[in-house]
């Protein structure tokens, strides 16, 4: 794990096809922190259903997924240039691709971002090996 | 193409050497002279899980079919012409044999060798593997072992030689036997009418997984099949709820 940088960040086409390039950038980046490959899996799965949520929200064009990671953990945050009048809502909080991300990932959040967009962001730290 | 593969006779006798076909001889001295042409492209198509050998000939065959029907008229050199039917013919043996060429052979072999690697080393150190762990064990690089983890994922269940369980027992009896009694959560609760139309077990395997907060370790040993099994059921239960609720 040798010069890498602190922010990892992607702007991608707000279209399903394109949440694929995504789950592969957070395995390659996660695979060279050195997680265990479960919680690689784990990493994809939140990107994918985070993606969803954000997709259908507010007719966005762009996706950006940012990582940035210290020695253990990896902070993911997915942005869309979608607008809504509230975010996240109730709906969005009670649907299944939330507790999928909230049960795979540390700590879930979702920010109207600085006005500018929509955003789902989680932590995921690597686990102790001794479980 | 590198001095190997090229001719040691000059156009002009090749040429003449067509003028004399039928005759054997010349046929024979053309199959001879471009042979090397042949072994080139059969190696270029080695590594995808025939033998050498085989392409070879299959290669070879090709040669000698550009040879029958070339036609100097045409202007085309003719180990231009002999390259196209060589490969044409390499192409139909992959064809003929089910596999496509787009999908390289050693892609597959990569996933099945890492899929038993992961297994192994799953239970070794009783937890998953990480990326440079399973390169470190299989001899392959990182990168190989990240592609083999997505087309894994990217397969049916039944595809690979992964271990399942006992089939005639579900996961509903095996847990049910238990006499377990399911706290279940509201937000479990909420969301249980999406996963409806899921299979008994997927289902199961979701709730262990987001609602009981175990691991892909213990959910494998709590049902009987492996980690990996688990792990593509998950991807495979997530993607149906993602079609049905129309999201990605």
């Amino acid at each position: 794990m040798t010069n890498f940088p602190t922010t990892v960040s992607v702007d991608v086409p707000a279209t399903p096809a394109f949440v694929q390039v995504l789950r592969n950038v957070v395995a390659g980046v996660a695979a060279r922190l050195d997680m265990p490959i479960d919680q690689i899996e784990d990493i994809r799965l939140a990107v994918t259903e985070a993606s969803s949520l954000l997709l259908r929200e507010g007719d966005p064009t762009t996706l950006r997924m940012a990582i940035g990671r210290d020695e253990d953990t990896l902070d993911v945050t997915l942005t869309t240039d979608g607008r809504a009048d509230a975010w996240p809502t109730e709906q969005v909080m009670a649907s299944w691709p939330w507790l999928v991300v909230k049960g795979l990932t540390d700590e879930i959040r979702a920010d109207p971002g600085d006005g500018t967009g929509l955003s789902i962001g989680f932590t995921k730290g690597r686990e102790r090996v001794d479980r | 193409m590198s001095d190997r593969t090229g001719p040691t006779r000059s156009e002009e006798e090749i040429a003449e050497l067509f003028r004399k076909l039928p005759d054997p001889g010349a046929r024979e001295a053309l199959a001879t002279e471009f042979l090397p042409l042949a072994e080139y492209f059969a190696r270029r198509f080695s590594g995808r899980g025939e033998p050498v050998d085989d392409l070879t000939q299959t290669a070879s065959l090709g040669l000698l079919n550009a040879i029958d029907r070339f036609d100097p008229g045409r202007g085309v050199p003719f180990s231009t012409y002999a390259a196209a039917t060589i490969v044409g013919e390499l192409k139909r043996h992959f064809r003929d044999r089910g596999w496509a060429l787009r999908v390289p052979r050693n892609v597959q072999e990569t996933a099945i060798l890492v899929n038993r690697t992961v297994s192994t080393m799953w239970q070794d150190l009783g937890r998953a593997p990480t990326v440079a762990e399973i390169a470190r064990a299989a001899d392959i690089g990182e990168d190989d072992v990240l592609q083999a983890l997505d087309a894994l994922q990217a397969y049916t269940t039944d595809s690979l030689d992964a271990p399942v369980g006992d089939a005639s027992t579900t996961a509903a009896e095996s847990i049910g036997s238990e006499d377990r009694s399911f706290e279940v959560s509201e937000d479990w609760l909420s969301v249980a009418p999406a996963l409806r139309d899921l299979p008994e077990r997927e289902r199961t395997i979701l709730y262990l997984r987001f609602f009981e907060g175990k691991t892909q370790t213990e959910i494998a040993d709590e049902l009987g099949i492996s980690q990996m099994h688990v792990s593509r059921l998950v991807s495979q239960a997530l993607e149906k709820l993602r079609e049905q609720t129309g999201g990605v």
